[in-house]
């Protein structure tokens, strides 16, 4: 329990909100927690760093990112569970259930609600506009530089005047079945971590699917403070005896924040000869 | 059937409260159109419908003719609740105060477009997510 208090202090210190009014209270509270660990183990303080997670909530309504959302509830789940008679398992509890709810939304938006995703649409167009895929556009779908910027250019138009779309704008021919291989793998993983976590019993899917998701989609989908969250949460979910898959966790945390620091996309890109 | 003690079933309440936000998200989208990435539903990279493809358009209506108006600067928040969460009040509230600031304006319409893409080639065309008139 302790090691997953700390873990949970560590990734609220490591990604702060934007605004100082929010950030400095929680970094200071954190702080604290990690320097007098017997407050880390009072309820009221948890209940406390979910006042200061939670009230940007609503003053910034709708605009927080959904793993905000997930912040809240997972310093909520820790201040419950440590007024519950068996504290360790009532978190565990909560955060199977977190990360089960969290997956299955994000598979009911992707395979039921949303209308561009299961073609691949949604894919073919983010690795083409959004910058944090263009790295494995280029690598693995075989795109130029000069089409992405093409994409950007006539999209910029369309969107800031109204403009009509460029005719003599060309698919890469790599882009097509790198998003449909993304959308068929994103749909396995998260409907995948969405049943095991779900599922009353034990499973020996959950850690290592969490973990490979962890590892994978946050090599280019850098959102790091959803990934510190499902892998504290996946500290927080292993039993006693799952002492490698919470050391597997803790590490893949580290990885995602070296995901996002180290340029190891442009890095190959370079060394490759593509830039 | 086992019954858990109330405290014992403290563990379900943050999940409890996952679930019922990320339901009232989706009701959110489903009736105002609000935005599948914001809200707290976990729609985040399922859909191109998010903010970054999303206009928000004010029209003065005049007579047979349509101008659009230039939304200041100091709107911006406010724009972006239309384009997030674009709810018939949220749409009137942009029109309330951008009329404040521009007495002068006629009746507005405020609309707000997302871009749809071809999945033949990826044409983008606008599609109406809302409008609202104020008067």
């Amino acid at each position: 329990m302790d090691l997953v208090l700390r873990v949970c202090l560590l990734v609220l210190l490591l990604d702060v909100p934007w605004f100082w009014f929010q950030r400095v209270p929680l970094q200071i509270a954190c702080g604290l927690g990690l320097l007098w660990p017997a407050l880390s183990r009072d309820a009221r303080y948890w209940a406390g760093l979910t006042v200061l997670v939670g009230w940007p909530l609503f003053w910034n309504w709708p605009f927080s990112d959904n793993h905000d959302y997930l912040r809240a509830f997972t310093t909520l789940s820790v201040a419950l569970a440590l007024v519950a008679p068996e504290p360790a398992r009532a978190l565990r509890t909560s955060a199977r259930l977190l990360i089960g709810a969290t997956f299955l939304f994000a598979t009911l938006w992707k395979l039921v609600l949303s209308p561009d995703w299961l073609d691949g649409t949604f894919f073919r167009v983010t690795l083409l506009s959004d910058p944090r895929f263009h790295e494995l556009a280029v690598l693995v779908g075989g795109a130029s530089w000069d089409a992405l910027d093409a994409f950007d250019t006539a999209l910029t138009a369309f969107l800031s005047t109204g403009s009509g779309w460029p005719g003599a704008f060309v698919e890469p021919p790599g882009l097509r079945p790198l998003a449909l291989a993304l959308t068929a793998f994103t749909a396995v993983i998260e409907a995948g971590i969405a049943a095991a976590f779900l599922w009353p019993r034990p499973s020996r899917w959950r850690n290592a699917l969490l973990i490979a998701f962890g590892a994978t989609t946050f090599a280019f989908a850098t959102v790091r403070g959803f990934g510190f969250l499902l892998m504290t949460l996946g500290v927080a979910q292993c039993g006693d005896d799952e002492r490698r898959a919470r050391i597997a966790y803790i590490a893949t945390l580290f990885l995602i924040e070296a995901y996002r620091n180290v340029p190891w996309a442009r890095m190959l890109i370079d060394g490759l000869g593509l830039s | 059937m086992m019954r858990l003690p109330l405290r014992a079933r403290l563990a379900l309440v943050p999940p409890a409260l996952l679930v019922g936000l990320a339901l009232a998200q989706i009701a959110g989208y489903v009736g105002y159109g609000l935005s599948p990435w914001k809200g707290g539903g976990f729609g985040m990279f399922s859909t191109n419908d998010h903010g970054g493809f999303r206009n928000v358009h004010v029209l003065e209506l005049a007579a047979g003719a349509e101008r659009r108006v230039v939304l200041p600067g100091d709107l911006e928040r406010r724009e972006r609740h239309a384009r997030e969460a674009p709810s018939q009040a949220n749409l009137l509230r942009l029109a309330t105060e951008l009329r404040a600031r521009s007495p002068g304006l006629g009746a507005l319409r405020v609309e707000v477009w997302r871009t749809e893409f071809a999945a033949s080639d990826l044409r983008p065309q606008r599609v109406l997510v809302a409008s609202a008139e104020s008067r």
